[in-house]
């Protein structure tokens, strides 16, 4: 005869306590002399006897407690009844599952901790550092962009300003995390945004110097890939922090996110008219380098490159110089 | 005592003063009576609807009944076949006219009524004398046919286009009105105001030429292009003035370490300021030239204006990279700013950048090119430099061309380039 086991759970179905039932008789309730004492004002002092019959089975009885004894499937209340695999009860806010010793249970989850970067986070010193050196970087990019006498006040407030924004941004992961999968987290997403808007902020210097040594590369493709890149990496984090989805599911989902806000941010800014040449042009950048460092061309070439301008507003105005070249 | 001493004597002035005045209160009732009805409305009316679009005035030089008028008066009608031309004599009821010659550059147009006359100006270039008294005809804000007494002061000097400079209050309305003499011979065609009684015409002898082609125009009824013409006359005018520019002119002034270009051409204005904040890191010189003239093309566009400006930055103890960053700041703000033009008559800008070496120094520079839609071969051009190398001085100039042709934009922007240098 395979042995029962009887776990108990509260509401939320996270477990309380776990018995091996035998021939012993059992008592649960708020009684302190009872086998099981359940923490449960709901619960009568014994609510619930468990009894071994001489053939092995278990019976259960309620001597009569006020809030009864619930079959959770059937909804009905029992007084006596017989404990079998799969059995579920409610006494008070309490739930009592019987589970059979031999049932099976499912291999174990592999334990991603450590692995891959977001999760690295989850020791909250380590949380603390990346927040640390993101509001570090952002007070020097303040200061390096500041050209009057600044206060340290003026330096810091736009990082916490910043840093608030990332938390209100955390925060609804965190709830997210924590419905989905009973974990809070705060400061790991609250980490994981800081990181990846550093890695934004320094991609973004790196393009200012290449928009500054070439001016007229085509870099701005490579810059939205990258930027479409940081944008779905960020999601993957979180969405890493809050499910144990696959990998590759996490980023098939992040990347159509992405995409779709990057279709709706274009088309807005369409429909604004905000010329999107303009403001993807990093063409304007100076530099203090040395002249003797910047990669030059003569005057000649310079005036040469700008006939396709020419081409480019003369094909705008749908004036002739393009039917020339279409009969 | 004295105080009725001072009254008598208050009241003697008047009395001497009030019989000149009369007698020049009688000329201008003569000049308009006698004149009036040589002139006329004109208003240019939405076809649909009725309404009118704008209003001017005009006169007439011809014995089939021509009308001179401004350009800027009918602009709305050229090339566009919502609008019409209406005329309306002394009499007051409106007749359709049609533009027979426009003269854009010098803000000209002849608008035939198909009506003979017999009376009427004929144009001739008169001789007269700096503060002889002019009498202007026209319709200020469109409240009857008024008539406003002035002075002549000559021809301006430092102008693109021939003016006259006239001191009596023009509004609008006046536009294209003649300017006459107490004799009767026109002066000029009222066109513009600064406000303050500073006004200015159209001399007549600009107008003499238009008058003759005119001629042939009224005689045929063939339709003709004035969008094409447009195009065609701006481009022609440009040829000779922007040529001048920073030719043979090498006036250059010198800000800080830079050495840069300055009034390309007489008939630019230039001035300077500069901005020393004790408690500043950095120190900004401001200096720029425009031309005052700009030829009007239609309410929402025009062409002619060049104005370069020069901003020099000098640190005074930002360091390099933040130094940079206002640098950076100063050449990005206002990118390709150019006012007048909407969307539908001019095309985005498309720009290029590069960093140009030559003799004087390594210049980041940025062109940016815009088109006409409706006149083919025109566009607006932006030449931003901005002198590299120094991690505490930086100059961020700009050079603003509206309604040239790509190879001026071109040849202009060249040489400007090459005029920025450094002075050590």
């Amino acid at each position: 005869m395979v042995p029962l086991i009887l776990e108990i759970t509260d509401a939320r179905g996270r477990l309380r306590e776990r018995i091996r039932l035998g021939a012993e008789r059992v008592t649960l309730g708020r009684a302190y002399d009872g086998t099981v004492v359940l923490d449960d004002p709901y619960v009568d002092p014994i609510h619930l006897e468990l009894v071994s019959r001489e053939d092995g089975s278990i019976e259960f009885a309620d001597p009569g407690s006020l809030n009864g004894t619930w079959d959770t499937r059937s909804g009905r209340r029992l007084t006596v009844g017989q404990i079998v695999p799969g059995l579920e009860l409610r006494i008070g806010r309490s739930y009592l599952r019987v589970i059979s010793a031999d049932q099976p249970v499912p291999p174990a989850i592999p334990d991603v901790a450590g692995r891959s970067s977001p999760r690295h986070l989850l020791a909250t010193r380590r949380s603390i550092g990346v927040l640390a050196l993101t509001g570090f970087l952002a007070v020097l990019a303040q200061y390096f962009a500041s050209t009057e006498p600044i206060s340290l006040i003026d330096l810091i407030t736009p990082a916490l300003a910043t840093l608030l924004m990332a938390a209100i941004w955390a925060a609804g992961w965190a709830f997210t995390s924590r419905v989905v999968s009973h974990r809070f987290r705060f400061l790991a997403h609250l980490a994981w945004v800081a990181f990846i808007a550093a890695l934004f902020s320094i991609a973004g210097l790196v393009f200012d110097w290449i928009g500054f040594f070439v001016p007229s590369g085509l870099t701005g493709y490579l810059e939205a890939a990258i930027w479409f890149g940081l944008g779905t990496w960020l999601l993957v984090g979180h969405l890493e922090l809050t499910s144990d989805r696959p990998a590759r599911h996490r980023w098939s989902v992040a990347a159509g996110v992405t995409a779709v806000i990057v279709v709706v941010g274009t088309l807005l800014s369409r429909a604004e008219g905000i010329d999107d040449a303009d403001w993807t042009s990093r063409d304007g950048m100076l530099k203090p380098v040395s002249a003797r460092l910047i990669p030059t061309q003569s005057l000649d070439r310079f005036f040469e490159r700008t006939e396709r301008l020419k081409h480019a507003v003369d094909e705008l105005s749908g004036s002739p110089s393009d039917a020339a070249t279409d009969p | 005592m004295i105080g009725r001493l001072r009254l008598l004597v208050a009241a003697l002035t008047l009395l001497c003063v009030a019989p000149i005045e009369a007698q020049q209160d009688d000329v201008s009732a003569a000049v308009f009576q006698r004149y009036a009805h040589r002139t006329a409305k004109i208003q240019v009316v939405e076809r649909g609807s009725g309404a009118k679009a704008s209003m001017g005035s005009a006169f007439f030089v011809a014995a089939d009944g021509r009308l001179m008028t401004n350009y800027h008066v009918v602009a709305e009608a050229v090339g566009n076949p919502r609008y019409r031309v209406e005329w309306i004599d002394q009499s007051g009821t409106p007749s359709t006219g049609r533009i027979l010659a426009i003269d854009v550059v010098r803000d000209l147009a002849v608008v035939g009524t198909d009506r003979p006359r017999d009376d009427f100006f004929t144009l001739s270039v008169p001789s007269i004398a700096r503060g002889t008294r002019l009498y202007s005809l026209g319709h200020p804000e469109d409240l009857g046919l008024s008539i406003v007494e002035g002075v002549y002061n000559g021809h301006l000097q430092h102008t693109l286009y021939p003016k006259i400079h006239y001191t009596g209050p023009l509004n609008s309305g006046m536009s294209g009105g003649p300017a006459l003499t107490a004799g009767g011979h026109v002066v000029g065609v009222n066109v513009a105001t600064a406000g303050n009684s500073l006004s200015f015409l159209v001399p007549i002898e600009a107008a003499l030429p238009l008058l003759a082609q005119s001629a042939q125009a009224a005689r045929s009824s063939a339709p003709h292009d004035f969008v094409a013409e447009v195009g065609r006359q701006v481009l022609a005018n440009q040829g000779a003035y922007l040529g001048a520019l920073f030719q043979g002119n090498d006036s250059t002034i010198v800000i800080g370490p830079f050495v840069l270009p300055t009034q390309p051409a007489s008939f630019f204005r230039c001035w300077a300021d500069a901005e020393r904040d004790p408690d500043a890191l950095y120190e900004v010189v401001d200096h720029q030239c425009s031309t005052d003239d700009y030829i009007y093309l239609s309410g929402r566009q025009s062409s002619g204006i060049v104005s370069l400006s020069h901003r020099v930055l000098l640190s005074r103890g930002l360091n390099p990279l933040r130094f940079y960053s206002l640098y950076t700041a100063e050449f990005q703000s206002s990118y390709a700013e150019l006012g007048f033009g909407s969307s539908a008559d001019l095309t985005t800008y498309q720009c290029s950048a590069g960093n140009i070496r030559q003799e004087g120094g390594v210049i980041r520079t940025r062109f940016c090119l815009r088109g006409y839609t409706k006149y083919p071969g025109l566009y607006d051009a932006v030449i931003k430099a901005a002198m590299l190398g120094a991690r505490d001085a930086g100059v961020v100039s700009q050079l603003t061309l509206s309604g040239v042709s790509f190879e001026n934009a071109q040849r202009l922007g060249r040489q400007y380039l090459e005029h920025i240098r450094w002075s050590r």
